[in-house]
Order: C-alpha cells, then sequence, then structure tokens
C-alpha cells in the first residue's frame, strides 16, 4: 500500500480534497499541521493509484511526500499516527499512536464504543484550545464527556475537582480508564444532561448537541462564569449561542463545527 | 434525458466501484459500498450532471456534502427528518440509517433523487461499513418543495 500525503496552505484545501475524492476510492484525509498548514493524505495500492499527472491536476504545487505502508489500518496508525495538537501547548493521541518528542504535554486517549471525544474531531480540539485560553482554577465540569479528553486536559492543567458527565455508561466507564491512564483526578458520572440541571461550576465545557445545549442553558447556576460551547453547526450558531442569556461570546472557533467561548455579563 | 443514463453513471463511478442500472418507467438507480476508515471522505454516489454524495465519519459524527453537477438550473438538497448513523450501528443488530433527497429543476422536467444510506462501525478498527443507494426519477413540475 502506498500512501501519499500532500502538505497545503489551509485556504487551499477544501478545493484540492475536492478534486481528490472523485479520483481516490478509499478517500481522503486531512490533518492541521502545528504551523498553520494542513496535509492532505490518501492511501492505495500502487497499483491502483491514479496516474500521477491526474492527481497532480487535482492537487496542484503542494510538497509531496510517498512512502509505503502496510494495509491493515490500525498498522498504519501505529506507524504515522493521528496525533493532534492544540494551538502548539498540547498533544493528544491514542494508544496505537506513535509518542512524541516530549516537547509537549500529552494525553493519550483510548476510543471505546459509542465514546466520543479522542481528540480527533474538531469540536473536540476547539474545546481544548478555547480551554487553554482560560487561566486554570477552581471547579470544572465537562458535560458530554465522551471518552474525557477535555477533562483529563483540565485536570492536567490545574482545574479542581474535575467533575465529567455523560448519559452514556460506555462513556463514563472510558473517561474512568483513560483519566487513570494519564494519572488525571477526574470524577465521572453517568448523568441525562436533558433533565438534571448542570452542576454549579464556574468553568463549563458543553460538546452537545444543539437540544441538550438549550436545556442546559436554561438551568445554568450563579456559580458558572465560563462556557465553552460546542457541537454544533454554523447554522445553529445564532440560536445556541442566543439560549445562554445572561452570557457573552468572547471568542469563536470553526468553520463549519463551532466552538465558542461564552462569559457571563459582568 | 442524458442525465439518466445509465451508462454514463456507470462509467463515471467505475473507479468507486458503483453500479447503475436503469429503471422499469423510466429512471436511474445507483448503488455502491465502501469501507471507510474514521475522519476520511469518500464519494458514495455519482450521478453525472446531478450530484455527487460524499461522506467523512468522524467519531459519531457523519458529515454528508452533496455537491450538486447541475449548470444552470435551480437545485436543491436536504437531509430527511430521521437520520441516523454511528452509535446505533454499534448497539443494534441493524445498520444505521441515513436518508437525502436532491433535487433539480432541469429541462424539460424536474429530477428528483432519493438517496440512502446504511452504515456500521467498527470503533475499535475506526472503519465504518457504508451502503448507498440511489434512485432518480422524473417528476412532475412544482411536486416537490424542499424546506
Amino acid at each position: 500500500m502506498r500512501r501519499i500525503a500532500i502538505t497545503l496552505p489551509a485556504d487551499a484545501v477544501e478545493d484540492v480534497v475536492d478534486a481528490l475524492v472523485p479520483l481516490l476510492p478509499r478517500g481522503v484525509h486531512e490533518r492541521p499541521l502545528a504551523d498553520g498548514r494542513v496535509e492532505v493524505s490518501f492511501v492505495e495500492h500502487a497499483g491502483a493509484l491514479p496516474p500521477r499527472d491526474e492527481l497532480a491536476r487535482a492537487a496542484g504545487t503542494g510538497e509531496w511526500l510517498q512512502d509505503d505502508v502496510p494495509d491493515d489500518p490500525l498498522e498504519r496508525r501505529r506507524r504515522f499516527g493521528r496525533a493532534w495538537e492544540v494551538a502548539g501547548r498540547l498533544r493528544v493521541r491514542s494508544p496505537h499512536d506513535p509518542p512524541g518528542d516530549g516537547t509537549l504535554p500529552e494525553l493519550v486517549i483510548a476510543a471505546a464504543a459509542g465514546a466520543f471525544g479522542t481528540g480527533a474531531h474538531p469540536t473536540t480540539r476547539m474545546c481544548l484550545e478555547l480551554l487553554l485560553a482560560l487561566e486554570p482554577g477552581g471547579p470544572f465540569a465537562d458535560l458530554g464527556c465522551g471518552a474525557g479528553v477535555i477533562a483529563i486536559a483540565a485536570a492536567k492543567l490545574g482545574w479542581e475537582p474535575v467533575l465529567a458527565v455523560d448519559h452514556e455508561p460506555q462513556s463514563v466507564a472510558a473517561t474512568r480508564a483513560n483519566a487513570d491512564r494519564n494519572g488525571a483526578v477526574v470524577e465521572a458520572l453517568e448523568l441525562d444532561l436533558a433533565a438534571v440541571a448542570p452542576p454549579p461550576a464556574p468553568t463549563l465545557v458543553a460538546n452537545v448537541p444543539p437540544p441538550i445545549h438549550a436545556a442546559l442553558a436554561r438551568g445554568l447556576a450563579p456559580a458558572v462564569v465560563h462556557v465553552i460551547a460546542s457541537g454544533f453547526t454554523d447554522s445553529e450558531h445564532a440560536a445556541v449561542v442566543g439560549a445562554y442569556t445572561g452570557f457573552v461570546p468572547v471568542a469563536r472557533l470553526g468553520d463549519g463545527w463551532q466552538a465558542v467561548l461564552l462569559e457571563r455579563a459582568p | 434525458m442524458s442525465v439518466l443514463d445509465p451508462a454514463a453513471a456507470a462509467d463515471a463511478g467505475a473507479r468507486h466501484g458503483q453500479l447503475a442500472s436503469g429503471l422499469p418507467g423510466g429512471g436511474l438507480a445507483l448503488s455502491c459500498h465502501k469501507l471507510v476508515e474514521d475522519g476520511a471522505r469518500v464519494m458514495m454516489l455519482l450521478a453525472p450532471g446531478l450530484f455527487r454524495l460524499d461522506v467523512r465519519p468522524v467519531e459519531d459524527t457523519l458529515h454528508v456534502m452533496t455537491r450538486s453537477l447541475v449548470e444552470g438550473a435551480r437545485w436543491g438538497s436536504e437531509a430527511a427528518d430521521a437520520t441516523d448513523y454511528g452509535r446505533k450501528a454499534e448497539e443494534t443488530p441493524e445498520p444505521a440509517r441515513a436518508a437525502f433527497t436532491f433535487y433539480a429543476e432541469l429541462d424539460p422536467l424536474p429530477v428528483l433523487a432519493r438517496m440512502t444510506l446504511w452504515s456500521t462501525v467498527d470503533r475499535e478498527r475506526g472503519l465504518t461499513h457504508f451502503v448507498a443507494q440511489a434512485i432518480v426519477r422524473v417528476v412532475e413540475p412544482g411536486s416537490v418543495r424542499l424546506r
């Protein structure tokens, strides 16, 4: 199996991916790089690759790298990894990915059936980026914790105590296992956020669908100062942010998927 | 109408294993199946001159992109009310199902495509097995109203 990776400026990615996808039955991956550029990559058996000139017409003038890789997707991940750097300050990887070079603190997050939030999804990464912009300290709650990466990052950064809640038992179990794996102190609980008010922590992260945001926004305690809200798209942004009465957006990330830092209005 | 030509659709989607055939009474049927790695954007269906359906599974979310290939005519696309991906496919013996429509006001008559996407997920290996099918038919003018 051959892997080809092309490094592109971020503003060129959409057109290149759109042109490459019809040529490549196994599809195209995108990965943001620490320098702001994006790596676009694909794999195919060498004999089944489209002609080089056809690929070049679609991919433009980006920098190309080719490598022979294992057929098995898990083996490829072990070799190339799908680790994510967040704001140049934090690295998140799965146990299948190779470790980093030690220059950044690293979280190792295992996926579990049904548990969202290993760091692979853009909303998770944007929540982490907004979290890194806050001064750590005091109680923290991760609402809809999935595999627990945000709660674990918060505990590592200095928030305490850290509570992680999710309505799915497999997510709670995955968060507990990942907290242990990373030596983080996180209390994980099963909780239906559509039915129960969120905990009164000053800092909340809620990476959940819009209907859950509506329920959360109605039940926020006066102690809540910051809410990092994600799990919605640009077309849903106004409705989600508008539901948080008494809060103002102070930062926004995303193109498609959105993440917003909300702060209690003075 | 040339957009309903099964030979053209089969040829355009051959690289992806897309099958195409005509339908009794007129129309076009398309199908394709793939095993997709988490995070990869792949083409699932291609109807030349009409649309391309791309999907990208990321964890328990599915990003579906219906790209119009229509030139010089109004078109629209939307997801059905009940769409599903991921968790259902992990937790039940049935595949998850998502449905979409694509509508184009072609000359002489409008065309409506109904697309269905079934998925099952192997979370441990980071793979989703997709099966996609589309039925494309000519419809009466004014018979379709997209939201």
